[in-house]
């Protein structure tokens, strides 16, 4: 009977198991009978009984292909006692590198079988369906409630193919740092910083900053492509209209979160965010605030380890929005289709999406892992136990991000590059503006 | 009879030849000449890499002789490549010169040493580079700040950036360009120094007439290598920028490669990408062209 279950899993019958995916306790059961189920496994073979070939027979590999620290890393040796005859084999690469080389791998029909693929990368990869496994064939259209649906829909092609899950959510607040907002004569407790800004928004914002910088002669924001990017993600429509039209120019928010970076420019950082520069930056506390979605707060405790205990995190100016956030999907040339299919399922089920946010930081796509009281009750002690947890999510759900394009990411480099030109003192607002809008006309045609 | 078995053992031998030579050409042609008719191929379409390719003529080669950031950019690959070949070539040579002197103690020693930076992995380099060369707090402009100077803006300012580009450049090829300058020294024949001695002339004439002259051709070698080189700049500029393809915010270092792969990777234009591969082959030929012509003519002129 024991030895069944694992066979089961190992040779891909209908991997939908709802109680991996959704009962935590249940899962602990089933890890408990796997793991049995292997040692008796061992012993047989040891003996050199019959059950040796089956169990070589099933020995599987899969390849995962990932960038930086998805926080997954645990969680594959977890599988691998789950499912002992199933190893994960992680293919980590920096951002661009990963997605470069799944291009090159899907176009030429090799590579790692599962594959991160980013939020501003999704809109692309998603009108190439025929690359991907189609997770409608292993149960992944009953998925679909378990997400947020607007985490959930952009890896739904238009003839329906489900390409991936959904990882997490890059709802917004604002990391910063108490001791200099003390310093510099300002409220430190969240609910006061929050209440500079609660009626007055990005203005509110900027006239803190100007404040700040004045004072101290030090930079309030920590770069400006963060403040641009944070802005437009606030909005309901960014470059691309409902139809998919361009409208990067014309989009009245876009110019708006332009002139609110502009005149955030001169008390911010210009080092492109993750550079060495904006590394330093934040670790030596020259930025007083960091602009956060959920990851943000992981990247802050990597690159800042000495400065824990400094933090606290209030809401965000101007309201909700969703920076970033990724999908796991497998190719359509691997050659476990229903063991990859089966895994991606449990890696990104509620139960392993709770872990992933208890350890790594990362908000929860999963509306049960949302819900669930040990998430909406999280206190982050790097942040002085800022209820992180509530403040991430209690905006994640009523969210309605806005529809990203294919070229969405390229539009938002050229302006990010343009607003850094302002910071650095090398442009104008206006001129700047130009020159982002004749970039952008050149990568990816006329605005409407 | 006999002739024919002459002809035929004749034929055997060539095709001997060329099967001894199949390597080299079957593997030319599956990684060299390949890539190269396909990139040509691909610089007549539109193509995002998993879409399909459409036709569209020489409309990318046009769009190429418009655009303004072509020309930004191989001004820029222009000036990274003279700021750090230039002073890269003459410090080998000197430091060439140096290790080949018999006065020298530790000699193997210091000619291990010399190649230590080209082991060096570039990202590394860069990483360190653009640490002490950060605008904010970084080493070079807290010097400067001591000495009383103006911070300079290296990640912001055009020609900064460019030097110190150059500087990452310079510091990781010196060494290895100083080992091929030790090695044609080591071939000049010492009766030239000695008679040049006896002659009276003296270290600087004899370097100019005797050194220079002997070690031409390779010198020829190092400047075409280091044009070739110096024109394919890529992975300095990407981490300086911050592993950003623009090449600095306003494109101030963004060399002909990193826009290539811009286009490539950043926009997935594979097809104009392909058509500034082409334009920046042509340029890098010309150039050693004119390296060729003037060398040629050195040499000749020498006669």
């Amino acid at each position: 009977m024991v030895f069944t279950i694992t066979c089961n899993h190992g040779a891909g019958a209908p991997p939908l198991n709802k109680v991996i995916s959704n009962e935590g306790k249940q899962m602990n059961k089933v890890a408990k009978v796997s793991i049995a189920a292997a040692m008796v496994l061992g012993v047989v073979a040891g003996t050199g009984a019959v059950a040796a070939p089956a169990q070589a027979a099933q020995n599987i590999t899969l390849t995962f292909g990932d960038w930086g620290d998805m926080g997954f890393k645990d969680l594959f040796a977890q599988y691998h006692k789950l499912h002992p005859n199933i190893t994960i084999v992680e293919k980590s690469s920096e951002y661009n590198a990963h997605h470069q080389g799944l291009l090159t791998a899907l176009a030429s029909g090799k590579g790692n079988d599962i594959n991160g693929i980013e939020g501003s990368w999704m809109p692309y990869f998603v009108q190439y369906p025929s690359k991907f496994l189609d997770l409608r064939k292993y149960g992944g259209s009953a998925l679909a409630k378990n997400y947020l649906s607007w985490r959930w829909n952009p890896a739904v092609a238009k003839d329906g193919t489900i390409l991936g899950l959904p990882t997490d959510v890059g709802g917004m607040a604002v990391a910063y740092r108490t001791d200099l907002f003390k310093a510099a004569g300002l409220p430190s407790d969240p609910a006061g910083v929050s209440a500079l800004w609660a009626k007055t928004g990005w203005d509110g914002y900027v006239a803190i900053a100007k404040q700040y910088t004045e004072k101290t002669g030090k930079k309030f924001a920590d770069s400006t492509q963060g403040i641009f990017s944070g802005i437009v993600a606030q909005n309901p429509t960014q470059y691309y209209d409902n139809k998919g039209n361009l409208i990067y120019a014309s989009n009245k928010l876009v110019k708006s979160a332009w002139d609110t970076t502009v005149a955030i420019a001169p008390y911010s950082g210009s080092a492109a965010v993750f550079s060495t520069e904006w590394n330093a930056a934040i670790a030596n506390g020259d930025a007083a605030s960091v602009l956060a979605p959920a990851w943000m707060l992981t990247m802050i405790k990597g690159i800042a380890p000495k400065t824990a205990g400094d933090w606290n995190v209030a809401t965000v100016p101007g309201g909700g929005g969703n920076w970033g956030g990724s999908w796991v999907t497998v190719a359509k040339s691997t050659a476990h289709p229903a063991e990859a299919a089966a895994f991606v399922e449990w890696l990104l089920a509620p139960a392993q999406q709770k872990t992933i946010f208890l350890t790594k930081g990362n908000l929860p796509s999963a509306v049960a892992a949302l819900n669930d009281p040990a998430v909406t009750g999280y206190k982050d002690a790097f942040f002085q136990d800022a209820p992180v947890g509530k403040i991430y999510g209690s905006s994640a759900a009523s969210l309605k991000p806005a529809v990203l394009g294919p070229k969405s990411a390229s539009i938002a480099t050229s302006f990010q590059n343009a607003a850094a030109t302002v910071a650095q003192g090398k442009a104008s607002g206006a001129a700047a503006w130009s020159a982002a809008i004749a970039e952008i006309q050149k990568n990816v045609g006329p605005s409407k | 009879m006999a002739s024919k078995k002459v002809h035929v053992s004749r034929r055997n031998e060539s095709i001997a030849g060329y099967a001894f030579l199949s390597p080299f050409f079957l593997l030319f042609a599956a990684f060299g000449l390949a890539p190269i008719l396909f990139t040509v191929y691909v610089s007549f379409f539109n193509w995002d890499l998993l879409g399909t390719q459409e036709w569209v003529g020489l409309a990318n080669y046009q769009e190429l002789f418009a655009d303004t950031r072509f020309y930004s950019a191989l001004g820029n690959t222009i000036s990274i490549f003279l700021l750090s070949s230039v002073p890269q070539l003459i410090c080998a040579l000197l430091l060439a010169i140096v290790l080949n002197s018999k006065k020298l103690k530790l000699r193997t020693f210091w000619r291990a040493v010399i190649l230590f930076p080209f082991i060096t992995s570039t990202v590394a380099v860069a990483v360190v580079f653009g640490a002490m060369f950060a605008d904010h707090g970084g080493m070079m402009n807290w010097g400067l700040q001591l000495l009383g100077l103006q911070p300079v803006m290296w990640h912001a300012d055009g020609l900064p950036g460019q030097i110190v580009i150059a500087l990452m450049v310079n510091w990781r090829w010196t060494g290895y360009n100083t080992l091929i300058f030790l090695a044609a020294l080591q071939s000049i024949p010492a009766e030239l120094y000695e008679a040049a001695e006896v002659d009276g002339a003296s270290k600087v004439s004899q370097f100019f007439n005797i050194t220079i002259p002997q070690i031409r051709p390779t010198i020829f070698f190092t400047i075409v290598t280091s044009t070739i080189g110096g024109l394919q700049i890529f992975a300095e500029p990407f981490q300086f920028g911050g592993g950003n393809y623009s090449g600095g915010a306003s494109g101030q270092f963004r060399t002909i490669t990193l826009f290539m792969f811009d286009q490539a990777f950043g926009q997935l234009h594979l097809g104009y990408s392909s058509a500034i591969a082409i334009g920046l082959s042509i340029i890098i030929a010309v150039v050693v062209g004119i390296n060729f012509f003037i060398s040629n003519k050195l040499v000749k002129g020498d006669k």
